[in-house]
């Protein structure tokens, strides 16, 4: 075969480097076995959220997402039962996972919304939103949402975009060999842990990793834990103007869930949980209110007997925190006032 | 930063490569400095406190090569010898501070039982590599064959990123005329692909080959006490170790000679396909070349040199001058080299293991050659030996090389000797061949196919060879050539092929960014 020129060859190389890439990007997956790559890690809870989507004829009425603070807040089984004591018998999911990031509550809510249509979905926000995506939005997203980078300035988006290939030559294969790379093909019954899944109190990650939320912290211990995490909140660098860039995940994702809820006719509002006594201001503030109303829970942060660490509670501020919010919810469950 | 990460492969690197070619052109200085500013921010990617140990190494060699090169230059060669000294103590004791002072108070107070303890102490990455790198420059310029080296080219020298972290160990005769270099700092699209594909096939044999081999290797070495082991688990666990040690670091060595060229600099050859040697010497002179060269230049031949003398002086026979020139020099490289891989006791035990191999191969040579003279003597044809005895000396040596490998990779002796016994038969027979717990059958796959990449393909240098891609590649174009051989040319053919090879090393990426192994030496 004739020899090119070096550079030539680079342009050759580079075209089938990346030919090879979008082929890749482009293999058919089966969208179960995508929730179920992350079954032994942190966010192992994620196959369930699919399976209490597609698998399971429950219904939903209310849908709580957030990260891991409003996991180890709101307990569903509580918050149901509290709502039937008030009247107002419903069925409830939280769908909040370990680690902050929007993008993935984004796709977590349109698979909710593809089979149940809720009355209300409660978003849980804190004090300071995150720069960044979340981690696990690159394993469980459509290939056509990790390819979109969304806002600009997304700095999580070629870091995704390059892990996209691996994850459909892994999955196409995984269609074709369920069993040699551990991903069953179809929902198994028997590995179904129920429809109002409690996640509250002590828990146990798919990586083994115990999380032990049913004692009270010493407050010493409590408050060395809130000055790091006080470190690690830094405010934001860009101004109000550029907050859609360095802010971008949030503020777009919320977006496009309100947009998806609204669509659907679905009431959203907002919960607000701050770490153990923080008093900060909510930072994004008039951002969210121009989508709904914000319930206020930063009272539980002065409870220092209900924190396990800086920012979760234990099973105790928990079961304080759910008593409180079944009435609120309950309001927000009456039909609205017409305009 | 790792070399086989996105953010070296898709952020270091382009950057490092852009800037150097755009000062380069400007002044060849701003290239030389930026480079060598690049290099040093590499290294204290890893830990920025350690970076002072990699400047004090270079600041002090720098000196003391510059005094031992003056006094050189004087013939004042007793003071050489005296400076060489202190320089390599230095050296060493910054070696021996870092690498085995826990080491040795841990022993020290088992040995005595008494409370001695010293606090952890890090081991700064990549110490045993660059303390040699220094100590050869150290015996060069006492040789006479380092001149007028100035700090920056020297500084460079010393902390070319490429082969910082775990070598090819260089000397200064093989880097600074290629610093030197007219070409040096200019830009060649040549030398950036051929350096891409040497990276390439680097990156395959670490992240495609070595670390799918790590997933069956790395559960047949942990809790050691808790498994059950018998001949067919032992071997298992033995070869699928060996396989991965080897594409593991001839994957790095060729991650760094690719590397390099992109730069404009060859390397010397680290590897050079080894596990297809048909002795323990021969393999010796394949594995991990460039190690092997320093100590047989700065450990064996200065003891065998005198013993050489000695033993002639007082006229020892055939095997008590054997054992004086060959045993005792022998024994000592190889303990050294088992040391210097790690401060444990399975490094020693590996070291003597192969001391004892290579003497035994030396004694067999002896016998060889005694052979030999006799049919010369008798004026018979000397009897070259036929394919099947080198195919049994390969497996000789594979096998023999099985053992030691165990204990490079146990983390204690009483590991290593548990699997070393079962693979001896001294714990059971082969019945976990059959119940798939010695080795599943896609970890026979693997194994399989990367054994027969072993046999049957060509190295990296043997496809790239129309290239030059090492300094030293001349030496061993014509060694080994396997049974399908291919030579890379570039043709659109030759580039989509490489474009497969980076792409399926690029994937691999994403099962998570493993160490290299010689990253812990």
């Amino acid at each position: 075969m004739k020899r090119v020129h070096w550079l030539r060859g680079a342009v050759v190389f580079a075209t089938a480097v990346a030919g090879l890439c979008v082929a890749a990007a482009a293999l058919p997956d089966n969208e179960y076995q995508r929730y179920e790559t992350l079954e032994k890690t942190i966010q192992n809870r994620i196959r369930w959220i699919y399976e209490r989507v597609h698998d399971d004829p429950a219904p939903v009425d209310v849908a709580l997402i957030g990260s891991s603070r409003f996991g180890a807040g709101i307990s569903v089984p509580q918050l149901e039962a509290g709502l039937r004591r008030l009247g107002t018998p419903v069925r409830a999911v939280n769908f909040s996972l370990p680690e902050n990031g929007r993008d993935l509550n984004w796709v977590l809510l349109d698979q909710l919304l593809t089979t149940k249509t809720p009355r209300l979905l409660v978003i849980g926000v804190i004090e300071k939103p995150g720069r960044y995506g979340h981690p696990a939005f690159k394993y469980v997203a459509p290939a056509a949402a990790v390819a979109d980078p969304a806002y600009f300035g997304n700095l999580d988006y070629l870091h995704n975009l390059i892990y996209l290939p691996y994850r459909q030559m892994r999955l196409f294969a995984a269609v074709h060999f369920p069993e040699l790379l551990g991903l069953p093909l179809t929902f198994d019954p028997a590995r179904y842990p129920g429809s109002n899944l409690e996640t509250t109190g002590t828990t146990r990650t798919g990586d083994n990793i115990l999380l032990a939320r049913d004692r009270v912290v010493p407050r010493a211990h409590l408050d060395a834990l809130v000055a790091r995490y006080r470190r690690g909140l830094n405010p934001p660098i860009l101004g109000s103007r550029l907050a859609d860039v360095e802010f971008g995940d949030e503020r777009t994702y919320i977006r496009r869930m309100v947009a998806l809820a609204r669509a659907k006719h679905v009431r959203v509002a907002f919960l607000y949980m701050t770490y153990f006594s923080g008093g900060d201001a909510i930072q994004e503030r008039p951002f969210y209110t121009q989508y709904g109303p914000i319930i206020d829970a930063s009272w539980v942060a002065t409870h220092p007997e209900w924190f396990t660490d800086a920012v979760h509670l234990n099973k105790f501020g928990a079961q304080a925190l759910t008593a409180w919010l079944a009435p609120r919810v309950a309001v927000l469950l009456r039909p609205e006032p017409a305009a | 930063m790792l070399f086989n990460s996105l953010s070296f492969i898709f952020g270091f690197l382009p950057a490092a490569l852009l800037l150097f070619y755009l000062l380069g052109r400007v002044h060849r200085t701003a290239g030389v400095i930026f480079l060598t500013a690049a290099s040093l921010g590499f290294y204290a990617r890893w830990r920025p406190q350690d970076l002072w140990i990699l400047g004090f190494a270079i600041v002090f060699n720098f000196l003391v090569g510059g005094v031992i090169q003056r006094l050189h230059a004087a013939g004042r060669l007793r003071a050489v010898r005296g400076v060489l000294a202190i320089g390599v103590v230095v050296d060493l004791g910054l070696l021996g501070y870092y690498k085995y002072a826990n080491f040795v108070v841990d022993n020290l107070a088992l040995a005595t039982g008494r409370d001695i303890t010293l606090h952890h102490i890090v081991l700064p990455l990549a110490i045993s590599f660059f303390t040699f790198q220094k100590i050869a420059y150290l015996n060069d310029s006492a040789r006479g064959e380092v001149r007028g080296t100035g700090f920056l080219e020297f500084s460079l020298f010393a902390a070319f990123f490429p082969q910082l972290l775990s070598g090819p160990i260089v000397h200064y005769s093989e880097i600074i005329p290629q610093l030197r270099g007219r070409m040096f700092t200019r830009f060649q699209a040549r030398n950036l692909m051929i350096g891409l594909a040497i990276f390439s096939f680097g990156l395959f044999k670490k992240t495609v080959i070595a670390d799918t081999l790590a997933l069956y290797a790395n559960p047949l070495f942990t809790h050691v006490a808790s498994q059950h082991y018998d001949v067919a688990r032992g071997w298992s666990a033995s070869f699928s170790y060996m396989l991965q040690l080897y594409f593991d670091f001839s994957g790095y060595s060729d991650m760094a000679i690719g590397l390099a060229r992109m730069f404009g600099v060859k390397l010397p050859l680290n590897f050079h396909s080894p596990l297809r040697a048909a002795s323990i010497i021969d393999y010796w002179r394949r594995w991990h070349m460039s190690l092997q060269r320093f100590l047989l230049a700065y450990v064996y031949q200065p003891i065998a040199i005198p013993l050489n003398r000695w033993s002639a002086e007082r006229g020892f026979g055939r095997w008590p001058g054997f054992a004086v020139t060959v045993g005792v020099p022998t024994f000592v490289t190889f303990l050294l080299s088992g040391i210097w891989h790690g401060a444990g006791w399975t490094f020693i035990v590996f070291g003597l293991l192969h001391a004892l191999y290579v003497l035994t191969n030396q004694i067999w040579r002896e016998i060889e050659k005694a052979a030999r003279k006799r049919r010369r003597q008798a004026k018979l044809p000397p009897l070259e030996p036929g394919w099947l005895r080198i195919l049994g000396y390969r497996l000789l040596t594979t096998f023999a090389l099985g053992f030691t490998n165990v204990f490079f990779r146990a983390t204690s002796v009483a590991d290593g000797w548990t699997v070393s016994k079962a693979m001896l038969g001294l714990s059971g027979g082969i019945g976990s061949a059959f119940d798939g717990t010695a080795m599943s059958l896609d970890m026979a796959l693997v194994v399989g196919v990367a054994a027969l990449i072993v046999v049957l393909f060509p190295n990296t240098q043997q496809i790239m060879s129309a290239y030059r891609p090492a300094t030293n590649y001349a030496e061993w174009r014509g060694v080994n050539h396997p049974p399908l051989m291919w030579r890379w040319r570039p043709t659109p053919f030759g580039f989509a092929f490489l474009a497969a090879v980076f792409f399926a090393g690029l994937m691999m990426v994403q099962r998570g960014e493993a160490v290299f192994l010689y990253f812990n030496f």
